[in-house]
């Protein structure tokens, strides 16, 4: 299942009964839990059908990101011929 | 609804992708642009709306230089309301004067969309060349140091028998200094031998290296008090430079027990790791970035940032390698949470030097409530050798940064001399680092090319990136904003925020290498 990242845009507090929405979907976890932010890993069309009235909420699919590094790097083996 | 703005509406979020593809349109040609308000219809701050509506009222030149701007030529050619989003004809190089004049301002060229229709490519793998199986040969290349002959161990070996096509091998030298390559025995010589060892020493650029069954390499000594890219370019701080001003790195985590470094506060935002350990379990690319903002040692026994007074925060936001997952990525949970909880520290600049990929909503998200809390976010192009500027830093609301090097700054036969490359600035000793990605995104530019900074374990190391630039722009932004206190001490609020990038985009001079290459230049 995907990790999705929610975020509140919204004034003030995040509304608890959005909260209790996310939580409410079956097989959802909530990873993470920060002021604004939600970590969740939940199926995708729950997730948008639970938010689709809060205006207010950002969904967005997890990414990473590397440590930057100028290194060269070899990407394929020597060629055999000369 | 106007239909122009409509699109803005749509295109606002696939900006970065649009802007990627324009990006090295001809920048002396007019193109059609939406000026919007930040991400909403109408202006919220302050002095955006009374941009706007100045624009509105006497035309674009009067708003801008009743901002304080310097003349920026543009044609005003419709607007949706007196203080919201305007559709004006704008060549790229005075857009970018535009964003240095009002860094509130989200610039997005106008698109036209057009149906889907798929396309195929060939995709053909071409076989290898029939034929027996070629004789390989080992080759050991030895490591060491040029004083004293010392063997250099953990030093990455790379050899290049096709540089253009990344052809050829390495490895990771023994406690002996040695690793053994393997390499077919048609090959008479490498086009190019790279060594970058850990720390200690600069790294070693060789090229046409007549092949023989072993191969020695000497590594030059890093010395402390030698005047490299960020000392030249930035000079090395006072120890007040940058005083009462706080600087979040969000990144590996800070060497913590380094005697250069203050680390005031900060937090590990990585899911499932303590918060706690917010020192350099990610790797050394956070020390490194840190030392160049505000390092306090002194040469020739540690190093000089560019604001040592700057009160360091570190946000650890990569993970701690294990077995399974060698070199973890941040995740932009890990990111935005960063940036909220730097925000939430009270700092001031928050250096992103990472990146890459997609635009992300979360973290855009973050970064614009940075931005309305008063903070500014500092963002690396990218290393990806003249590709488009990358995500955060592309996004409107960061500033970002291009890597600038200088000839005669590293030593003869180091990797610094494979970033040399053209165009060359009014100074024909100045460069834009090869690796540097570029576009009409960049906001300026700072030394990234060959700097000494700290890394763990009491050592020093040499880096090149826009990860570097990045800090030395940070470093030259907290120095400013420390001697401009009436803002320092403002509401944090957008208006601060955007009042800061100004001082800082306002501050920088050009170099020659062109709008693309380095925005506003070099900041003072």
């Amino acid at each position: 299942m995907r990790r999705f990242i929610l975020r509140y845009r919204g004034e003030g507090a995040r509304p608890q009964d959005a909260v209790e929405k996310i939580r409410a979907i079956g097989g959802a976890a909530v990873l993470e839990d920060s002021d604004r932010m939600m970590l969740v890993e939940a199926p995708e069309q729950e997730l948008r059908q639970a938010l689709g009235s809060e205006t207010d909420w950002i969904i967005a699919p997890e990414v990473t990101y590397e440590v930057p590094d100028t290194r060269k790097k070899v990407r394929k083996p020597p060629s055999k011929r000369k | 609804m106007k239909t122009w703005y409509k699109q803005a509406q749509r295109s606002a979020r696939v900006s970065q992708v649009v802007r990627s593809m324009v990006h090295v349109a001809d920048v002396a040609k007019p193109q059609r642009v939406i000026l919007l308000p930040g991400r909403a219809l109408r202006a919220t701050a302050s002095s955006t709306r009374s941009f706007l509506q100045e624009m509105s009222a006497s035309g674009p030149s009067a708003a801008v230089r009743s901002a304080g701007g310097p003349g920026v030529r543009m044609k005003l050619l419709d607007s949706v309301h007196e203080d919201g989003a305007k559709l004006v004809e704008i060549t790229a190089d005075e857009a970018q004067k535009l964003r240095a004049a009002q860094p509130g301002l989200v610039v997005v060229p106008e698109v036209f969309f057009q149906p889907a229709v798929q396309t195929y490519q060939v995709s053909t793998l071409v076989k290898a060349a029939a034929g027996a199986r070629a004789a390989m040969k080992k080759v050991v290349v030895k490591v060491v140091s040029q004083t004293g002959g010392t063997p250099v161990a953990g030093a990455q070996v790379v050899a290049f028998t096709n540089f253009a096509a990344r052809q050829g091998a390495g490895g990771v030298t023994s406690k002996a200094g040695t690793v053994s390559l393997s390499l077919p025995s048609s090959v008479k010589s490498l086009q190019r031998l790279y060594v970058y060892p850990e720390n200690s020493f600069w790294g070693s650029l060789q090229m046409k290296v007549t092949l023989s069954p072993n191969i020695a390499v000497k590594l030059t000594p890093i010395d402390l008090s030698f005047k490299d890219s960020v000392r030249f370019f930035a000079g090395a701080g006072g120890m007040t430079d940058g005083q009462g001003v706080k600087v979040a790195v969000i990144d590996t985590g800070i060497a913590l027990g380094h005697p250069d470094l203050v680390v005031s506060g900060g937090e590990c935002t990585v899911p499932g790791e303590n918060p706690g350990d917010f020192g350099p379990l990610g790797g050394d690319h956070g020390s490194h970035c840190a030392g160049i903002i505000a390092a306090r040692g002194t040469p020739p026994t540690g190093i000089r940032g560019i604001a040592p007074a700057a009160t360091l925060f570190s946000f650890r936001v990569f993970p701690k390698p294990t077995r399974q997952n060698p070199e973890p990525g941040a995740s932009n949970f890990s990111i935005a949470k960063a940036i909220d909880r730097a925000v939430a520290a009270g700092c001031d600049f928050l250096n992103l030097s990472l990146g890459g990929g997609d635009p992300d909503a979360a973290t855009e998200a973050a970064i614009q409530d940075a931005r309305n809390a008063g903070a500014v976010v500092i963002a690396a192009a990218g290393n990806e050798d003249r590709s488009p500027v990358s995500f955060p830093a592309s996004f409107d609301l960061c500033v970002a940064v291009s890597a600038l090097g200088r000839k005669g700054l590293f030593p003869k036969g180091s990797v610094d001399e494979g970033d040399i490359a053209g165009p060359f600035g009014k100074d024909k000793n100045n460069f834009i680092a090869s690796f540097s990605n570029i576009g009409r995104e960049i906001d300026c530019t700072g030394p990234g090319v060959g700097v000494i900074s700290t890394v763990p374990e009491k050592a020093y190391a040499i880096m090149s990136g826009t990860s570097m630039a990045t800090p030395a722009v940070v470093g030259l932004a907290a120095k400013l904003l420390a001697r401009h206190l009436t803002l320092l001490k403002a509401n944090r609020d957008a208006a601060r925020a955007d009042g800061i990038v100004k001082l800082v985009l306002q501050s920088a001079k050009k170099l020659g290498f062109g709008a693309e290459f380095e925005g506003q230049g070099l900041p003072a």
